[in-house]
């Protein structure tokens, strides 16, 4: 899903390329989280918007929260232990999977019972254009 | 006295009736046009819901809703005419324009080809998609980008607690969690209530006699001395059917206005008498065809505001408006041609709206429409033929349009209904290659008869959705409610209660490992515990919905036109119909009786000749993991498992098999009947899979029949491709199936290849199938009647059949919409020859 | 008592090529004649026999274990060592693929009628009924009669299907009574011709269809079929149509040629004839057709209809 993203930002890339497959999804979060300062009118997305999103692998190795709330995000290299979704992958390659499939969504990480959700599928929807609209933004589709 | 006229019984084909070049017109630039997403809906509901307090609500009265509908039917655009639609460019959709002489204004939504959006449903799973829905490859929508930023930022994030999935999720308990993670899982069944009821016909015969005064009036009489809820009911649909004249009124305005600026005489005078027309109906009872198509037409878009776009059904429209027809036809106001015209216009209307299909849904769903089924033919109440003129006009009206949507059905009564008749219903689906479907009246009310309807209410069913019988304007039936996918059943019989596509985990109840059972019946009855755990499943989670929809959708709208609320002061979604039922769907049943038929031949030897090896249940399961792909005996057994000369078939006439497939269809229709469901109906089964036997099998591992992983299942009740080379032996099995147990429905696709040159030949033969078919008590068949290199050619080429018309199973959908998969399914199908009536391949 | 219990190749049933509307068409096996161009060779031997269809065959090795006369070799292109099998089917029976077939199997009267009472409705509706094919099913007398009272008793339509080489005294007792219509083959006019093709004259043949033609009261339609180079040529064109208009038949159909029998030939360990490989294309199709109109025209005697229906 944010594979053009990535690929824009080669800075980025380079940096995820490198780290070791339990740290990289922390530091995509933290991507999207500085992506909130840095472009203008992102932030709309998430003003008066509260949720809690926990990432994580069936073996809990791979784990990362964000929080939304009051205009804010915050990211957690842990699985917290409330929240609005859980989004659970059968391993750390679904999860890469899911992330960087191109035109994929979570509908068809469910069709190969890659993904399993716990929670309000609403906020995944949301998590989803919130991706796409940082592409959008950055002109990349 | 019969109802057909001289001048239609000269030519029943009614060939001298052509499109008119307005229509003509009409119709280039609904083929050209992408659908576009329309958030007015979705707009007018959020900012109501906001400002009336709603979204804090524990419970939404039906009063609520009438105000919140009537307030968006006051305010919506009065479309009279469309000017522009998007089409399809190499650099993505385009705008272009539109001339527009339609005698019919409004629209279900603000554009010519609408996408309505229903956030309280399923709207919020466009989403992630809103960018990029514009350009993505299967079947784009439009949307402007102001769109999106409204949908993100003003409408979406209210829902996202607020919509029926969640507000049921929210509410249910821990067992109940359990059954909704069931559907995520996708392999089990689904249910449709998070998306619509829908799937029903409403009664449209009261407001064409009285209009909707009448019905106002009579809610006003009703309310007399009763209790303040059943009041509150009347006021509901009274105000919800003055919102519906208002906007209609409105839409009598804006062609006034129009009238005004048109320097045309030809165009002034059809805006004038849209004019005229939208001022009297459907307020005052309909006077003429034009009124009462119009009547019908404005309902029917107030339907669609509250109840999503998929499957809602008009049922028998050439019953309900003949009687004005032929006043018109008596009194000179109206000739065939015209007749053709107006109906031709009407189904254009129809079809101006689209579901909105999530990309990935697409793979279960792909190509479909709204599904919106009209019925034709058959016999009346009482029992009495009642084929009439409008049967055959409406018959051409949709031979010239070739439209997706609306669907049409035809019925037909053995001997009651006439020969001729029948022949032209043959040769309909010779020229559109897919349509109408045909049903079978005798077996269909004995269908209906075995679910305790009345003679009269059974013989009065139209058709909902794709291919489910219901009494018109009486049932209510969300026929659609479950789709049950039963190869699932047979895998948890198989595994002990585990499924391959999730792992390791016990789904079902722990059944036994079949490798220990000494007899089929043991393996028999592992296989119906797992069957009726998924229907107790399913059932559940399907009333659990119902009571969300209960709670926070109450429906006024279609409570208004329909029989039995206005009588008994009672909603549709409490109970308040004459019938009432859910309905579900059931996807495998040809690959699951020869899994069965397979493993009580090979595994426990029934019926086989002592020469033949037995193969050790745990053999056949090793071959099935290895996906028949090991060594040769993988590929022998493979064979032995796939040969009808082999193994049992379904569709081959076999007795074993032919047992098998009754004892499982009658244990639905036990297990599913046995079920209440939350209005106080009960469930009913059908067979009939549109797109998701594609869908389904593609997450489904190799079957004991032989089926390899990941192919599709066969479609609705048909056999599996290939099992027999002989057309009459598939018509057989399938008649010899008892027709009570399919009170919703079958579909059997049968696919034909024409012959060249010879129509009248290829008529009668098809004639004298479909004659046989139904002597022997089959109760659907649909065609398609195309070759097998002009399918080829549209695969390769899809620009150039932009409306080549199919069947899937139940609905029609154009070819080029559809997924590879599901195209190569449809090649895949056994294909009969009519010059020789055997397969070809 | 052989000829009391025929055995059967095949019943196909849904066919609209077999005279009119849907049809059931029951194949008998054995045959008097031994036509070299015969397009269902596996019905000339009233035995049962075996077939094998290599493109079928996976090469599991199932047969070969069935085989209790060790007559499966592999190295044999034909898989069968025709010396060794006594055509017991087992080797049938075990083979996933149908590629061992044993053609032929006894079906008691009343079972035929069974099978072939399956598809009344589909009869009824199209105007169509039963087909007796072969083979030659007037090998049969006894059995072919009782069936026949059997379907008659039921309204049946019945078509038969002949290539005419039966004692007409008993074939005008037992099966002409209870049949609707006869499609009759006759190939040569010739009887050198016909000795030479066929392994019998054709004097019995052209007598009994005269006699038929005259006598009985329903409809006989001969019937031509085209073998290129054998019976499709000018010569013996001619010489049909010489002895139909003399019989006073009113009607004729060509039968295109089938080189399906060359297949099943090898199949089932019969040498294959040297005969083209395919189909007639249109054109060699439609030029035949021309020799035989044109010839036709010339002697008509007015009476004789052509086509009559293609049959094809």
């Amino acid at each position: 899903m944010l594979r053009k993203w990535l690929n824009a930002n080669s800075m980025l890339r380079t940096e995820l390329s490198g780290v070791a497959t339990d740290k990289f999804l922390e530091f995509l979060l933290y991507g999207m989280d500085s992506a909130f300062w840095l472009l203008k009118g992102y932030k709309q997305n998430i003003k008066n918007f509260s949720g809690r999103y926990v990432f994580t692998t069936q073996n809990n190795r791979v784990a990362a929260s964000a929080v939304f709330k009051d205009g804010d995000m915050v990211v957690h290299e842990k699985a917290l232990n409330q929240w609005d979704v859980k989004v659970t992958f059968k391993n750390a390659q679904a999860l890469r999977d899911f992330l960087f499939s191109g035109d994929q969504d979570i509908v068809d990480s469910l069709l190969k019972n890659e993904v399993e959700v716990d929670g309000n599928l609403n906020y995944i929807y949301k998590f989803g254009f919130m991706a796409r609209d940082l592409e959008h933004r950055l002109g990349i589709v | 006295m019969s109802q057909i006229s001289a001048e239609v019984s000269r030519d029943l084909s009614l060939k001298s009736c052509e499109l008119t070049e307005g229509v003509k017109k009409l119709r280039k630039a609904y083929f050209k046009a992408a659908p576009e997403i329309c958030i007015e809906r979705a707009k007018f509901v959020t900012k109501f819901s906001i400002e009336n307090g709603l979204f804090e609500r524990e419970r939404i009265t039906i009063l609520d809703k009438a105000r919140m509908y009537r307030k968006v039917l006051e305010n919506r655009v009065s479309v009279v005419r469309h000017s522009a639609g998007y089409k399809y460019t190499r650099d993505g959709l385009k705008p272009f324009d539109i001339v527009d002489t339609s005698p019919f204004a409004g629209s279900t939504t603000s554009k010519f080809k609408g996408v309505p959006l229903y956030p309280e449903f399923f709207a919020l799973n466009l989403w992630p998609e809103l960018w990029t829905i514009s350009k993505r490859n299967s079947n784009p929508y439009h949307i402007h980008s102001r769109e999106v930023e409204v949908l993100n930022l003003d409408i979406f994030p209210h829902w996202m607690e607020k919509n029926i999935l969640e507000l049921t999720r929210k509410r249910a308990s821990r067992e109940d969690q359990k059954k909704i993670k069931l559907v995520q899982h996708l392999v089990f069944f689904l249910t449709s209530k998070p998306e619509c009821i829908s799937h029903t016909i409403p009664d449209f015969s009261k407001v064409l006699e009285f209009g909707l005064q009448g019905i106002i009036d009579e809610a006003e009489k009703n309310k007399d001395g009763k209790s303040s809820s059943t009041i509150e009911f009347y006021t509901a649909i009274q105000e919800v059917l003055k919102g519906i004249i208002v906007y209609s009124r409105n839409l009598a305005k804006e062609a006034e206005r129009l009238a005004g600026l048109e320097t045309e005489g030809n165009l002034k005078e059809q805006l004038l008498a849209i004019a005229e027309t939208y001022r009297r109906v459907p307020e005052f009872p309909a006077q003429n065809f034009r009124e009462g198509l119009t009547t019908i037409w404005i309902c029917w878009t107030a339907i669609h505001l509250e109840n999503p776009n998929i499957g809602l059904s008009l049922g028998r429209l050439d019953q309900i408006l003949y009687a004005l027809y032929q006043k018109d036809i008596n009194n000179g106001n109206l000739d065939i041609q015209k007749a053709v015209d107006l109906l031709c216009h009407f189904w254009l209307k129809i079809g101006d709206h689209v579901p909105a299909i999530p990309e990935a849904a697409e793979q279960l769903f792909g190509g479909t429409g709204s599904n919106q089924a009209i019925t034709i033919g058959g016999v009346d109440r009482n029992g009495t033929n009642a084929v009439n003129d409008l049967t055959y006009i409406m018959l051409r009206a949709t031979e010239l349009m070739k439209l997706r949507d609306p669907n049409l059905n035809a019925r037909y009564y053995q001997v009651i209904n006439s020969k001729d008749y029948l022949k032209r219903l043959c040769e309909a689906n010779i020229v559109t290659g897919a349509t109408p479907a045909l049903h079978n009246d005798k077996a269909v009310i004995k269908a209906l008869e075995a679910k305790n309807e009345t003679p009269k209410q059974a013989r009065d069913y139209g058709i909902i959705g794709c291919v489910e019988p219901g009494s018109n304007g009486r049932f209510y039936g969300h026929s659609a409610a479950i789709l049950l996918n039963l190869t699932s059943a047979l895998e948890l019989s198989m595994f002990n209660g585990t499924h391959r596509h999730t792992g390791e985990r016990q789904i079902g109840p722990e059944t036994g490992d079949p490798s220990t059972f000494n007899t089929f019946g043991e393996f028999w009855n592992a296989f119906e515990t797992q069957t009726r755990w998924l229907i107790e499943q399913s059932t559940a989670l399907n009333n659990l919905f119902g009571k969300t929809h209960q709670c926070f959708y109450p429906t006024p709208i279609l409570s208004a036109f329909f029989e039995g609320p206005m009588q008994n002061g009672k909603d549709l979604i409490e109970g308040g119909a004459a019938i009432n039922a859910s309905g579900a769907t059931i996807i495998g049943l040809a690959d699951v009786a020869d899994s069965l038929s397979a493993i009580q031949r090979v595994v426990f030897r029934e019926g086989a000749d002592p020469r033949e090896k037995r193969v050790a249940f745990a053999d056949l399961i090793g071959a099935l993991e290895r996906n028949f792909e090991g060594d040769t005996n993988d590929k022998a057994l493979r064979l032995r498992l796939s040969k009808s000369e082999k193994t049992p078939k379904y569709g081959n006439e076999d007795p074993m098999a032919n047992q098998n497939v009754c004892r499982i269809v009658e244990l639905l229709d036990e297990a599913f009947d046995m079920i209440n469901n939350y209005r106080g109906g009960k469930y009913r089964v059908g067979y009939w899979t549109m797109t998701s036997h594609a869908g389904f099998g593609r997450l489904m591992g190799a079957l004991p029949n032989g089926r390899k992983a990941s192919e599709n299942f066969s479609s609705g009740i048909t056999p599996v491709s290939g099992v027999t080379p002989d057309l009459v032996k598939t018509l057989g099995s399938v008649a010899f199936l008892p027709p009570e147990c399919f009170s919703n429905g079958v579909a059997l696709n049968l696919k034909f290849n024409p012959i060249d040159g010879d129509d009248q030949k290829m008529l009668d033969n098809l004639v004298a199938y479909v004659e046989s078919y139904f002597g022997d008590g089959g109760m659907e068949i649909q065609f398609n009647v195309i070759s097998h290199d002009k399918f080829i050619e549209a695969v390769n080429n899809p620009e150039d059949y932009p409306d080549l018309l199919v069947r899937v199973s139940g609905y029609t959908a154009y070819f080029k919409d559809l997924t590879r998969e599901m195209q190569k399914e449809i090649i895949d199908r056994t294909e009969y020859r009519l010059s020789t009536g055997r397969a070809s391949y | 008592m052989e000829s009391l219990y025929p055995l059967i190749v095949d019943v196909v049933r849904g066919s609209l090529e077999d005279g009119p509307g849907i049809r059931s068409v029951v194949f008998f096996k054995g045959c008097p004649l031994n036509c070299i161009f015969c397009h269902n060779p596996e019905t000339k031997e009233p035995q049962a026999e075996m077939a094998f269809y290599s493109g079928r065959c996976i090469q599991c090795g199932s047969c070969a274990e069935a085989c209790t006369e060790s007559a499966i070799d592999f190295n044999l292109p034909g898989r069968i060592s025709r010396e060794k099998c006594v055509r017991c089917g087992d080797c049938a029976i075990v083979c996933p693929g149908v590629a061992l077939r044993r053609i032929g199997r006894y079906y008691p009267v009343s079972e035929l009628k069974e099978v072939l009472m399956k598809d009344s409705t589909f009869y009824r509706h199209s105007g169509g009924g039963v087909t007796l094919s072969g083979g030659e099913c007037t090998m049969y007398p006894h059995y072919v009669e009782s069936l026949l009272l059997l379907l008659k008793a039921e309204g049946i339509h019945v078509t038969l299907e002949t290539g005419g080489h039966f004692e007409y005294s008993v074939f005008k007792r037992k099966i002409l009574p209870h049949i609707d219509l006869i499609y009759y083959d006759i190939k040569f006019a010739d009887r050198e011709m016909h000795i030479k093709y066929t392994g019998k004259s054709n004097r019995r043949i052209l007598d009994n269809f005269h006699r038929l033609i005259s006598e009985a009261n329903l409809e006989v339609h001969p019937r031509l079929p085209l073998v290129p180079g054998i019976t499709a040529t000018k010569e013996n064109f001619s010489a049909v149509v010489d002895f139909l208009c003399k019989a006073g038949a009113d009607s004729v159909s060509l039968l295109p040629y089938n080189p399906l029998g060359l297949e099943m030939a090898a199949s089932i360990g019969k040498p294959v004839p040297d005969l083209p490989k395919g189909f007639m294309k249109p054109d060699e199709e439609r030029k035949s057709y021309a020799v035989f109109e044109n010839i036709l025209d010339k002697k008509r005697d007015g009476r004789l209809r052509w086509p009559a229906g293609k049959n094809d």
